[in-house]
């Protein structure tokens, strides 16, 4: 058992593959397309998936909301005490944000108070954060910074509901992995907060509760839910779950429209493959005569399989790579960012794995490759004598 | 839930699986019944020509079954994020009770083809292709293993019915949050430590042999002992190994292992783990065809390299398994 | 059958399209046998069945009925994988349009051969540059073979057919396409390859060929039977 055999064959099948550069590069040029286009719909999703873990990562295990008429209200902070008595509590901790419709840029800002999870693992481009009883200081999102022309002390007028304007200066700009989770993000203290969105006192928007064991985070919600009828206890989980599951749902919505394209991908490679030139079936038959066997032949066919679907994967999926990462899924982010086309400019984190790797051979090279068994073994059965015979 | 991405892509990459193999058994019914090496009839040329078709497919089928298998593995890990209390693949495929069952079968699957593939070389090897018959028939047994792969995993998938809330600010709760198991249950650890030692000894010993001399005893002996250390090994990464990986004392989780967070370790790990195991099998599988007169010279020189590959493959693993348990301080004495 | 046999067939039939209404009887118990180091001729007009009979000697297809014993091996019902490595191993071929591969180059070429087997491609190489260099046709090695001239060729073709060291050499009218000072070329060039110990078979109508007084064993043929067998000198 040796390789230089199929060292060997390897090596006349690139020769013979540059020999028919032009028919080739059609070939793989078409094939690189479709991976592409697979390619960044499996790219995007994934990306999609990985920033919303990324973004959840922060949200708290459980949270407290309070209800009315079925709709999200501010909760009494005194709840909280009664909650941290059920087993299992770590602790039980207010919170206060709200969100900002800015009428200048047109978009939602997302207002919180420093401390806690929220701003934990958020690196601070410039500045620092302010504290949680400093007053009239904010930290800022860089697309709030970008939009509004910010940068470190300067000012951030926000209109509070009575209709005052009130200023902040900008004390620091965030810079995160994924700019999802900053990008509209403002940090004021709890006290500007309250007088910002007028909140009464004693009232929080929401209520963080630590759980001392992850898995028994459901059953603590349950208990919540019994104790106090009113109020919504949502599990991280439960959000990552509809992200999940909505993402991977949407894509594989848009790669079911897709397959028809896959399948004409695979007719036109059968096909390609089926008609066999008058030229290739001479030099198999040539080849045969001077004493290559069949398997030898199939063996070529199979390395140009590999060659042509690999050229085909690493183009295609670089092309994919480019298109998701640097030029932010310019082609169709619309079907697929849902909520997300608030943001003015979004830049997703680059992300591959083996996963999405095998996913993609099953989608685009397995079925390649497939439709080249029967047209291969047709050409390699070509009779050695047919060339004798002319 | 048939609507993901993972999942299209088994569906079509197992599915053509499925297509190649069932083809080559269609193929290997007309060889069976109409085969005659003797003839000189243009019947049997065709039918000669269809022997190349049946092994290129059957090849090509390996070759996607182990992507696919891949897939799946990767598939129901990422469902864990789906399914309630699953932690990782395995509880993800707990969910229902076709995961694992379907699971199996792709392995089956993996075993039986490469199994085929090596018969038809060493056949390929003989003049009159003495084991065409055993060759062809031993493809009707692939495909009832394909064919419950492929429907066992369709089927988990369509059975898993994740709690989706329809809009993040709905609120669902699965009753009974109890979770899936998502550790496989585990030995007690110190004496699969010693059972692994102690089948690894038993095909080292028989494998050296068996490379040595390529006699009977010994390569039956081989086959016997790769036979128990796969099922050993496997039982010990679930038990052991696996946890020194993850510095865990209680993630008994056999794919985790692939992730990048262990440095994809796994691949190393199962690659040598199977590869050594069938081929230390299939080194006293082919005993009884020695006594085949064309193929007497051919049998013993194979024996003895497949014999040293199964050595070398599974020592590799076993190398690979113990790097966590004497390089890193995680220990888990007392657990 | 004398010792020194290297090809013997015995009553060897070959049918194309046997059972269709264009069956062809193409050879048709055709009985004969090769000395080694025989300079031999099949001899007879076209459609006569010598290409054919050719192709049967090099295994490069099987019998319908009779026997083909090639280096004392029958290759009458051997697989085709067998037949290959008979064909890669024992026979150098030579055909009547050369047959080279365009698009490669002339080393290449010569290279063809030996790619399926064992031997490194640098080791073929050197091979493959030995045999050109003897027959002057080194300063060839790189270039591409569309662009040779006819007797470039025939020479690029019988480098070919020597790579794997041979025991027979077959080619098949091999002076059809060459003006008369390049067939004269030819049949030197394979006078010194019998001279060396091969055995050389070649299929021809050409009276160049076949009335040159090296050619030991003449065979003739006409409508797929034998005619004439006739051992000279």
């Amino acid at each position: 058992m040796s390789l230089t055999k199929h060292i060997n064959i390897l090596d006349y099948t690139l020769l013979s593959l540059l020999r028919r550069k032009f028919r080739n590069a059609g070939i793989i040029l078409v094939f690189s397309l479709v991976i592409c286009i697979t390619g960044s719909v499996l790219l995007l999703t994934y990306a999609f998936k990985r920033e919303a873990v990324l973004v959840l990562g922060n949200v708290p295990e459980l949270i407290v909301q309070k209800m009315t008429a079925g709709r999200h209200e501010l909760i009494p902070v005194s709840l909280g005490e009664e909650i941290s008595r059920i087993p299992g509590v770590s602790g039980v901790e207010p919170r206060y944000w709200g969100y900002y419709f800015d009428s200048f840029t047109k978009a939602n800002y997302t207002v919180v108070t420093p401390g806690g999870r929220l701003s934990e693992g958020n690196k601070l481009l410039q500045g620092r954060l302010p504290s949680a009883e400093e007053k009239g200081v904010a930290a800022i999102g860089g697309g709030i910074a970008r939009t509004r022309f910010l940068g470190i002390d300067d000012d951030l007028a926000l209109f509070s509901p009575d209709g005052k304007l009130r200023n902040f200066r900008v004390v620091g700009i965030f810079q995160a992995p994924s700019e999802l989770l900053t990008f509209d993000l403002i940090v004021i203290g709890k006290g500007d907060l309250q007088e910002l969105f007028s909140l009464p006192p004693g009232i929080a928007t929401d209520l963080v509760v630590g759980v001392r064991n992850e898995t028994e985070a459901p059953v603590i919600a349950r208990k919540i839910r019994e104790r106090i009828p009113d109020s919504r206890p949502i599990l991280r989980r439960e959000i990552i779950r509809t992200y999940d599951a909505v993402f991977s749902w949407r894509s594989g919505l848009i790669l079911t429209l897709f397959a028809g394209a896959l399948a004409a991908f695979a007719i036109l490679a059968w096909d390609k493959a089926t008609g066999l030139s008058a030229d290739e079936r001479r030099e198999i038959g040539i080849l045969k005569a001077l004493g290559w066997e069949t398997s030898d032949i199939l063996e070529m066919k199979f390395w140009e399989g590999v060659a042509i679907s690999l050229t085909s994967f690493f183009l295609g999926i670089l092309a994919a790579y480019a298109h998701i990462f640097f030029f932010d899924a310019a082609l169709f982010a619309p079907a697929l960012k849902g909520w997300s086309v608030i943001y003015p400019r979004f830049h997703l984190v680059p992300f591959i794995d083996p996963y999405q790797i095998a996913t993609l051979l099953s989608l685009t090279v397995i079925p390649y490759i497939a439709s080249t068994i029967i047209p291969s073994w047709k050409a390699a059965v070509t009779d050695p004598d047919e060339v004798v015979r002319g | 839930m048939l609507l993901h991405p993972g999942i299209i892509g088994l569906i079509i990459g197992s599915g053509l699986t499925l297509l190649l193999l069932f083809s080559s058994a269609l193929l290997g019914m007309q060889i069976l019944r109409k085969w005659d090496i003797t003839s000189s009839s243009e019947l049997q040329l065709s039918l000669e020509r269809k022997t190349y078709l049946v092994s290129t497919l059957v090849q090509y089928a390996l070759l996607f079954q182990v992507i696919s298998a891949f897939l799946f593995i990767y598939t129901a890990d990422d469902m864990h994020n789906l399914l309630v209390g699953a932690m990782c693949a395995t509880g993800s495929l707990n969910a229902n009770p076709y995961g694992f069952p379907a699971l199996y079968a792709q392995i089956v699957t993996l075993f039986l083809a490469a199994a085929w593939i090596s018969l038809n070389r060493i056949d390929n090897r003989a003049e009159d292709y003495p084991l065409t018959r055993k060759k062809y028939s031993l493809l009707f047994l692939i495909l009832p293993a394909v064919t419950a792969g492929y429907v066992l995993q369709l089927t988990y998938f369509g059975s898993i019915d994740p709690d989706v809330i329809t809009s993040c600010c709905g609120v669902l709760f699965s009753e009974g949050g109890a979770g899936l198991g998502s550790s496989l249950s585990s030995l007690p650890v110190r004496k699969t430590e010693i059972v692994f030692g102690l089948l690894y000894l038993l095909v080292i010993v028989s494998g050296l042999l068996a490379a040595r001399s390529g006699r009977r005893p010994f390569t039956l002996l081989l086959s016997a002992s790769s036979a128990l250390f796969f099922f050993g090994a496997i039982a010990s990464v679930i038990t052991f190994i696996s946890l020194y990986f993850y510095q865990m004392p209680s993630h008994h989780c056999p794919f985790d292992i692939l992730q990048s967070g262990y440095y994809y370790v796994g691949y190393p790990l199962y690659a040598t783990l199977f590869a050594g195991s069938f081929f230390g099998v299939m080194t006293g599988a082919v005993e009884p065809f020695r006594k085949i007169p064309s193929l007497a010279a051919v049998i013993p020189a194979v024996q003895r390299r497949w014999a040293l590959t199964a050595t070398v493959a599974i020592t590799l693993f076993v190398i690979l398994s113990i790097v966590p348990m004497v390089f890193t301080p995680f220990t888990l004495e007392g657990y | 059958m004398p010792a020194d046999t290297i090809i013997s067939t015995s009553g060897v039939t070959k049918y194309f399209n046997r059972g269709r209404p264009n069956e062809v009887l193409a050879v048709n118990g055709v009985t004969f046998a090769i000395r080694k180091g025989d300079f031999s001729v099949l001899k007879g007009p076209s459609g006569s069945g010598k290409t054919t009979l050719l192709s049967l000697i090099g295994c490069m297809t099987r019998p319908t009925a009779g026997s083909v014993v090639v280096a004392g091996r029958d290759a009458s019902h051997l697989p085709e994988r067998f037949l290959a490595e008979i064909r890669r191993k024992t026979f150098g071929f030579i055909f009547q349009q050369f047959h080279l591969i365009p698009g490669m180059s002339v080393l290449q070429n010569v290279m063809i051969p030996l790619y399926p087997t064992d031997s490194t491609l640098p080791d073929l190489k050197r091979r493959a540059a030995a045999l050109l260099d003897s027959l002057d046709m080194s300063k060839r090695a790189a270039f591409p073979v569309q662009g040779l001239s006819g007797g470039e060729q025939q020479r690029t073709a019988i480098a070919r057919a020597l790579i794997n060291d041979p025991d027979i050499i077959l080619a098949d009218e091999p002076t059809a396409h060459l003006d008369t000072a390049l067939s004269k070329d030819f049949m030197e060039i394979m006078k010194g390859f019998r001279d060396k110990g091969k055995t050389i078979v070649i299929a021809s109508h050409d009276p160049l060929v076949f009335e040159d007084p090296a050619v030991g064993l003449i065979v003739g043929m006409r409508d797929g039977s034998l005619t004439e067998l006739k051992r000279r000198g």
